[in-house]
């Protein structure tokens, strides 16, 4: 039997003016993981607040039912969901730091879920919420109970809400992007967490995502959704492997994988010779003094004796998890930071050396393209603005018809350069930003993170952007990412940061197949697999 | 009609408006006009708000205070705008010594009350109408300069200010095209708030007696005037009063419509 059957659910959003569920059907059974996957705006969110009864107020319900154990929960109200939630449905939410309430002990959170559900009495409850925690992987979970979410890492704030989730025994969780917030390694450890708990104790699970290579790897069942419906389903290994659905098929060829090759310009064909050095990084070091008042100054080496070469025409891929350094090193490429040893030779000149006007006409030349398409972007001025903005600021031609020209130049259509960013996608607004970034014709690119914070199948639109560009424009690049199969699609050489230190380089095809240094194997190691089929 | 309360807000506000431009058409009275027959009448439907000890007629008087009123309020609010603002802006952008300076002056400012500070300011400068203004808008510039520092160094944090920087922008530029712009919406919304606050501190202030002088008279005066008769002619204090407090709930209640949006 079912234990949540959800059938021809509707809702939509503005009083019905925006459809979100255009009749879903979803089936899990007893101890069942599925995944339902898809892109942003698919509708995987809203399917799972609805399951949860915590659609906002703006949202109406339709049609359809969701039956759970036997219940209709869209007819129980809030009462009757608040008795539901955390004790035989809950929920492990997409981001940790922003789930848990910084100001109690994470002890006291997990223990709350036991408290109201009346499941144990105050004492008992501490004492159960240790346990709970130890058994999330905490092997000091006496300690860690009192600390504040602000002491433990993202992956560990991740492990404390999969323990408040377990802990009223429930019979389903709805995970909703549980670890797109953290990086490869800890997401590894944390969905390790998250399925072995749900197995041995029997609750299903339903885990939402857009990673295609979680959900091979951790669901038995597959759920695809696409503008609001069900477009597929079934075991992983056929979904995946091999599509039906066009929609499928497509988030499926967009997910960067190991396996795939460097993409190569679709203009020019395999990729242009790559030229004499262009940039030359010495030695380079970046210590941050904190100074307050009073207290002892505290150094923190962020980045700690970087060497590397960038040839015209190459792309150089950083890598490294988060807190490696990767974007102290970008932020010091384009002098927003000033390093303190060590030196960056740009075409023969050093940086250190440039003042005023001269830093200035040098930024002409290396570009920076941001991790955050809309935060990169003065929400105040239109797509036309912006890109007029670099050309206008470096004294070049900013015609109406030079910014069409750029706009063309990244596939951004001329009908949007009125709009804000505010109105414009993700995808778009990286797309003006790539356009202010070329507008001033660079020699270097500095990308951080460029797609990271996009959509799969815009990630890949974004990623072949910057390829056609490098070829076309005949840039260098020095592409920064936490994703080894996006690093697989676009580098010449790899470069490993950790601890602000670079422990390997190489030419991609060597370091990305045979590792050398171990956190270079760890990184790669947890890079989920995708199954896929030779490229016919 | 969603909201009552900001409807009514600028119903008011437009009948101070009208007071303050064309008062000859709303009150065609003079408001000097000496008449001993109709000496301390109570309201009627000749004179509205009454008449005073030597039957002039009350409402023309309050119409015509309105531009005294409202005009020293709004000045010193845009003082205390315009120097705050300043403040905040040399504190946010240079840093350092400068910006802890700047900040304990403000702190200064403010341990003391306002009203307090203002009465200083015209201890200092002598009672005039104009002094009124000063020492108002000296007790208002300090939360200009906290509210303008802190957007300041908020909104230069933000990416697209380093963006702009990147992006060959000079630093002047950068001020003006994407700091400055960014940072001015919470400040104009206490510009709104302060304006309540300098006509409550200005009529408070000519209450005390440090206003115009007679014949002429903003509300604050009105009042004051009227209190040696507030046992037998309470509508001398109570509607000029009531004029202030209506106008200051109204600029509040459309600062709070503003600030929630």
């Amino acid at each position: 039997m079912s234990l949540l059957a959800v059938r021809g659910l509707r809702v939509s959003f503005a009083g019905g003016r925006v459809p979100a569920l255009l009749g879903v059907d979803l089936t899990v059974r007893h101890g069942q993981t599925v995944a339902v996957v898809g892109e942003s705006g698919s509708g995987k969110t809203t399917l799972a607040r609805t399951v949860l009864g915590l659609l906002p107020s703006s949202a109406r319900v339709l049609g359809g039912s969701v039956e759970f154990g036997g219940r209709n929960l869209l007819a129980l109200g809030e009462r009757g969901m608040r008795a539901v939630r955390g004790r035989s449905i809950s929920l492990v939410p997409q981001d940790p730091t922003a789930a848990l309430n910084p100001v109690v002990p994470v002890g006291a959170q997990v223990a709350e879920v036991l408290r109201v559900h009346g499941l144990a009495s105050r004492r008992d409850a501490r004492r159960r919420a240790v346990e709970l925690l130890e058994v999330a992987g905490f092997p000091d979970a006496g300690v860690r109970a009192r600390q504040y979410p602000h002491e433990l890492s993202g992956g560990m704030r991740q492990r404390v809400l999969i323990a408040a989730a377990l802990a009223g025994r429930p019979d389903l969780i709805v995970a909703d992007e549980p670890t797109s917030a953290l990086d490869p390694t800890v997401q590894r450890q944390v969905l390790d967490h998250l399925t072995e708990l749900t197995r041995s104790s029997g609750t299903a699970l339903v885990l939402i995502t857009h990673d295609l290579g979680i959900a091979a790897e951790r669901a038995e069942h597959v759920v695809v959704m696409a503008d609001g419906e069900v477009v597929e389903e079934g075991p992983p290994a056929r979904v995946l492997d091999a599509p039906d659905h066009p929609r499928t098929r497509r988030l499926v060829a967009d997910a960067p994988s190991l396996n795939s090759t460097r993409l190569n310009s679709t203009l020019l064909g395999p990729s242009s010779a790559i030229g004499e050095t262009l940039l030359d990084v010495q030695g380079l070091t970046k210590v941050f003094t904190s100074s307050r008042f009073g207290a002892a100054r505290k150094r923190i080496t962020a980045v700690a004796d970087v060497a590397f070469t960038v040839a015209r025409g190459e792309t150089l891929a950083l890598v490294g998890e988060s807190g490696a350094g990767k974007s102290t090193v970008a932020r010091l490429l384009v002098r927003l930071e000033d390093a303190t040893a060590g030196r960056i030779l740009f075409d023969g000149a050093d940086l250190a050396a440039l003042r005023g006007e001269e830093l200035r006409r040098f930024r002409r030349r290396v570009q920076l393209v941001f991790q955050d398409p809309f935060t990169c972007l003065d929400p105040r001025y239109t797509a036309f603005d912006l890109i007029a903005e670099p050309l206008r600021a470096f004294g070049l031609d900013a015609s109406p018809a030079r910014v069409h020209e750029l706009a063309e130049q990244v596939a951004l259509p001329v009908g949007l350069l009125s709009r804000r960013p505010g109105e414009l996608s993700g995808g778009q607004c990286q797309r003006v930003a790539i356009a202010r970034a070329v507008a001033p014709g660079p020699d270097l690119l500095v990308c951080d993170e460029p797609a990271s914070s996009l959509d799969i199948s815009v990630q890949a639109q974004v990623l072949r952007l910057l390829v056609d560009l490098q070829a076309s424009l005949g840039l260098s690049l020095v592409f920064i990412s936490h994703d080894l199969a996006v690093v697989r699609q676009v580098a010449d050489r790899v470069a490993v940061l950790q601890a602000g230190r670079i422990v390997e380089t190489g030419p991609a095809d060597q370091v990305l197949t045979a590792p050398d240094h171990p956190h270079t194997r760890a990184l790669l190691s947890a890079v989920p697999h995708l199954p896929r089929r030779e490229p016919a | 009609m969603k909201r009552p309360g900001v409807v009514l807000s600028l119903l008011v506000l437009a009948f101070v408006v009208a007071c303050v431009a064309v008062p000859g058409l709303l009150a065609p009275t003079p408001p000097d006009r000496i008449d001993p027959l109709v000496m301390l009448e109570p309201p009627s439907f000749a004179h509205p708000f009454g008449t005073d000890q030597l039957g002039r007629d009350l409402f023309s008087r309050v119409v015509h205070g309105a531009r005294m009123s409202v005009l020293v309020a709004l000045a010193a609010a845009s003082a205390s705008l315009v120097v705050g603002a300043l403040v905040g802006l040399v504190a946010g952008m240079l840093g350092g010594w400068l910006d802890a300076l700047l900040m304990r002056a403000v702190d200064v400012l403010l341990a003391f009350p306002a009203l307090l500070l203002s009465l200083a300011v015209i201890g200092i400068l002598g009672s005039s109408v104009v002094n009124v203004a000063v020492a108002v808008a000296v007790a208002g510039v300090a939360p200009y300069c906290r509210v303008v520092r802190a957007q300041v160094l908020h909104v230069r944090t933000r990416p697209f200010v380093a963006a702009a920087t990147v992006s060959g922008v000079r630093p002047s530029a950068v001020l003006v095209r994407h700091i400055i712009p960014n940072a001015a919406g919470p400040v104009l919304t206490l510009a709104l708030m302060s304006l309540g606050v300098a006509l409550l501190a200005s009529s408070s202030l000519s209450f005390l007696g440090f206003g115009p002088r007679p014949p002429d008279a903003d509300w604050g005066t009105l009042a004051s005037s009227g209190r040696d008769y507030v046992g037998t002619a309470w509508w001398l204090t109570a509607f000029p009063g009531l004029m202030v407090v209506c106008t200051t709930l109204a600029v509040t209640a459309l600062h709070r419509a503003v600030a929630r949006r």
